[in-house]
């Protein structure tokens, strides 16, 4: 320690001090000043870093409200209009580094960014990065590391400011960037080596939703609006029979072991036994709560949960039914009804064709309908068509012919082709309403309609279709598994959402969501969809722990059988706001009776690294192709080993890619049938980073006509 | 003692900083220490140190292009905003005392001459200065440690150059009544 001088402060002391111990005390605080105290050099850093952020950001601020501020002219050059059309760009200064022998005022080189974390930027956006010391160009060209993996330009438009553009003309858009200039790699224009930088983080901007145009090619088998929506398995295995309970809550199946199953309509919970196993074939008391089951030598009755079993008769029968609330069955010689046995005119072969009404007051035996009230029989014209269903009211019945399908009155009068085509089993439910699988899909019989109308409501596998006796419940086969679904057409509740207006719906629901507006995000949802969100394991409407949401954008969107239909990526970020995680939820909408398009089913797919080699960010169809859109660059040899096309089997069809940049072409191949999209860690970026996790994409909402 | 550029050299730097990021980095490398040195002899704690200092910088760039001329040093007005973050800091903390109630701040980290003067009545006189109001200390650290002008002090505290005279006056009054004859044995 050193005394001061003190210079000419002296006179201040003296006018303040007429005392001179007074005086001297003052001269003694000023010559023997407490030592200099050292802030920690990391925290006289990192403010410095702050306020150069906040000013460089407060400087652009001013510059895009029209100021005119001086750096304006750094970063405008001339030539540079096409970024200056770019709004959004925040000028931030992100990096300080520290040359120990670098030739700048301090030794210190600053790196600055013309983008930030926060912002989203253009796809079009060039990335400048402004040293503050003259660079040499092919070192720092050497050092820039871009990710996800792009081929880019460079160009030096003065020698401190190096912009980089992707040779493709954009970045990728709805993708977070990081640009790093390697460690120790890129050296000033004297030779000085600049150490390791805090990488440029930036997100490129969403461009609009891709919406599927319609195929060029006129399709076979248009995909008639949205019909089904809410498709999810119940359960497993196959099933021989199914019958819903009257208010559609609950569907009975015989299995492939020959018990009498129950499983709830939303899959919820496992499905659980009622009877069996051997159990024949069953009927539903009309209030739903019993079952009338046969197996081989035995009649008997059940709740419907599995209680009461209670044995009718030791018999072998043929049907079984309800006459109101009383069981009736029918053996190879009789029918037992609630008031008595009714004979028949003659034997019934084991495996004829023998079904009671939903009344229990008639019965369809080979051709013939016998009235369990009058005992009158009636019969069909020889041959007798192949039976298919009684109608809801036991007054029709629907059969198939030569000609088709058609329906007439119990005994044979009045017959009316109510489709084309030949079927071997449809479910009559409703008055109004037929179902059958034919034609590669679900189709509906509206019989209201003059003549009835019949037409394809869903592409795909649905086997056995069953129709609920109220609300839209349908179940069927597929698979190998029992699946249930709501039908819309000809019900009464839903209907398809327009793509259009459900893309809307989409985004706002999912800016709730990233806004952690629970009760707001519900809003988009109706009970399906609340369900779905609910459910143990299914998609989280919010994301209370890191990673959280931080961005969603839609890959693929397109009008199905079951609504409209949206894989919307979710984006999930750490705390410091880096990608780190993504996956796919995927939307089906509806439009409700009241008119609202809300979110009726949703299913989350596995979440895959963010960063992770080559990920898909948009598919569309574009006439008879698919165009892909990754978001790194690709390698061409890696594309036929790490892409395939599948159908509904899995089996693989024949790929004719082509390739530029990030951006791949598939033909699509010809007809309707379920496409799935399956990326392979064999596809590689430029860098030949391979994708992280093999990742499928269902093409379905693609498929010909299926676009709005 | 730093040697600090010229007042026109400062002014010019000054209205620059009002537009240019760069030249307001300068501002902050030329007067960081200073600022910092005297919120530290104030809150005489690190952390404490950092947040107050952070904000008179915070604040000085988002005030400077208000900031203008008056013939006083730049650092008058850094340290203006410092002595205003000092007081509300203890305002907000401890809403119920006042500054000259937190004496005891200095009693939990090392004072500065505890840390590198070895003089044991020097220690003393500093000692008795912390323990002095805060008005008085201020004052004191502004003058005798920041070897700052009366006017200046004044324009920082907003107090008139008499008013402060008389803190200045009070508190060397104040120390010399407590310390007796011991600061004569310092040379």
């Amino acid at each position: 320690m050193s005394p001061r001088d003190f210079g000419g402060d002296f006179e201040e002391l003296d006018e303040l001090f007429s005392d001179p111990e007074d005086r001297r005390l003052a001269a003694i605080l000023t010559s023997v000043q407490a030592p200099e105290v050292t802030a920690d050099p990391a925290f006289r850093s990192q403010l410095r870093r702050e306020l150069m952020q906040e000013a460089w950001g407060r400087s652009e601020r001013r510059r895009r409200k029209g100021g005119g501020a001086f750096w304006r002219a750094l970063f405008t050059p001339p030539g540079f209009a096409w970024a200056g059309a770019v709004a959004g760009v925040v000028m931030i200064a992100l990096v300080v580094v520290a040359l120990s022998h670098g030739p700048g005022r301090d030794g210190t080189v600053y790196v600055t960014y013309n983008v930030d974390p926060i912002h989203p930027v253009a796809a079009v956006q060039p990335i400048e990065v402004k040293f503050s010391q003259p660079m040499d160009p092919t070192s720092t060209q050497a050092a820039v590391q871009i990710t996800p993996a792009t081929q880019v330009n460079f160009q030096w438009t003065d020698p401190t400011t190096l912009k980089i553009t992707p040779a493709s003309g954009s970045f990728a858009p709805n993708t977070q960037y990081t640009v790093n200039i390697a460690p120790t790699v890129a050296k000033t224009a004297t030779g000085a080596a600049v150490p390791a930088v805090k990488p440029a983080l930036f997100t490129v901007a969403p461009t609009p939703s891709p919406v599927p145009t319609p195929s060029a090619t006129p399709s076979v088998s248009p995909t008639p609006p949205a019909a089904i929506s809410g498709e999810h398995q119940v359960a497993s295995g196959s099933a021989s029979a199914m019958a819903w309970l009257p208010d559609g809550s609950a569907l009975l199946y015989i299995a492939g072991d020959g018990r009498l199953m129950k499983a709830s309509a939303s899959g919820s919970a496992p499905p659980v036994a009622v009877a069996g196993p051997g159990v024949l074939r069953f009927a539903v008391s009309p209030d739903g709560s019993t079952a009338i089951f046969a197996s081989a030598g035995a009649v008997s009755t059940v709740g419907v949960d599995g209680s009461k079993p209670n044995q009718l008769a030791a018999v072998a029968t043929l049907a079984v039914g309800w006459s109101a609330d009383k069981p009736e069955y029918v053996t190879d010689s009789s029918v037992v009804t609630p008031t008595g046995e009714v004979k028949l005119d003659h034997a019934l072969a084991a495996g004829s064709a023998v079904a009671l009404s939903p009344d229990g007051s008639r019965l369809w035996y080979g051709g013939h309908v016998l009235d369990l009230t009058s005992k009158k029989v009636s019969d069909w014209p020889s041959p007798p068509p192949t039976f298919l269903a009684w109608s809801p009211d036991s007054q029709r019945v629907l059969y198939s012919n030569a000609s088709g399908l058609a329906v007439a009155a119990f005994d044979g009068s009045s017959p009316v082709t109510v489709s084309g085509s030949v079927v071997s089993g449809a479910s009559w439910s409703r008055a109004s309403l037929i179902v059958y699988s034919g034609g590669g899909g679900l189709r509906a019989i509206d019989l209201t309609a003059a003549p009835p109308n019949d037409e394809q409501v869903a592409a795909g596998e649905y086997s056995q279709p069953v129709l609920a006796p109220a609300g839209q419940n349908l179940a069927f086969a597929r698979s190998g598994g029992i699946w249930a679904a709501r039908l819309l057409k000809g019900t009464t509740a839903s209907s398809a959402a327009p793509l259009d207006k459900a893309a809307a719906v989409v985004t706002s629901f999912m800016q709730a969501r990233a806004g952690g507006s629970a009760d707001q995000a519900q809003g988009f949802l109706d009970a399906q969809g609340r369900r779905d969100f609910t459910t143990q394991g299914g998609p989280q409407l919010l994301r209370s722990t890191t990673p959280k949401l931080s961005r969603s954008f839609t890959v693929l969107s397109g009008s199905t059988a079951s609504g409209a239909r949206f894989v919307e990526r979710l984006v999930l970020a750490d705390a410091a706001g880096k990608d780190v995680d993504q996956l796919d939820e995927t939307l089906t909408l509806v439009t409700d009776p009241s008119g609202a398009i809300l979110v009726d089913h949703a299913v989350d797919g596995a979440a895959f690294a963010y960063g992770g080699g080559p990920a898909v960010l948009a598919v569309t169809r574009d006439g008879n192709s698919y165009k892909v859109e990754f978001d790194s660059d690709l390698t061409p040899a890696s594309v036929a080993g790490g892409i395939r096309l599948v159908d509904a089997a899995g089996k693989p069809l024949a790929l004719q890619p082509s390739v530029q940049g990030r951006t791949l072409t598939l033909p699509a191949p010809a007809g309707a049938g379920p496409i799935r999209l399956v990326v392979l860690p064999g596809l590689k970026d430029k860098n030949g980073h391979g994708a992280a996790v093999e990742y499928d994409l269902d093409l379905s909402a693609l498929a010909p006509g299926a676009a709005s | 003692m730093s040697s600090l550029p010229s007042h026109a050299d400062e002014v010019q730097l000054v209205e620059r900083a009002k537009r240019d990021p760069a030249a307001f980095g300068e501002l902050y490398d030329r007067h960081f220490s200073q600022i910092y040195r005297f919120v530290y002899s104030r809150v005489r704690d690190q952390s404490a140190a950092e947040d107050v200092t952070s904000e008179v910088f915070m604040k000085a760039l988002r005030g400077i292009g208000r900031y203008q001329d008056t013939g006083r040093p730049f650092s008058a007005w850094l340290y203006q905003i410092a002595v205003n973050a000092v007081n509300d800091r203890y305002r907000s903390q401890k809403p119920t005392e006042d500054i000259d109630s937190q004496v005891a701040v200095s009693d939990r980290g090392p004072a500065l001459d505890e840390v590198a003067i070895l003089n044991e009545e020097v220690r003393q006189i500093w000692r008795l200065v912390e323990t002095l109001p805060a008005p008085q200390r201020t004052a004191m650290v502004l003058k005798f440690q920041e070897d700052m002008k009366i006017d200046d002090i004044a324009a920082v505290m907003g107090k008139s150059p008499g008013a402060v005279k008389l803190l200045i006056h009070r508190g060397v009054t104040r120390i010399r009544e407590n310390v007796g004859a011991a600061p004569r044995r310092v040379r």
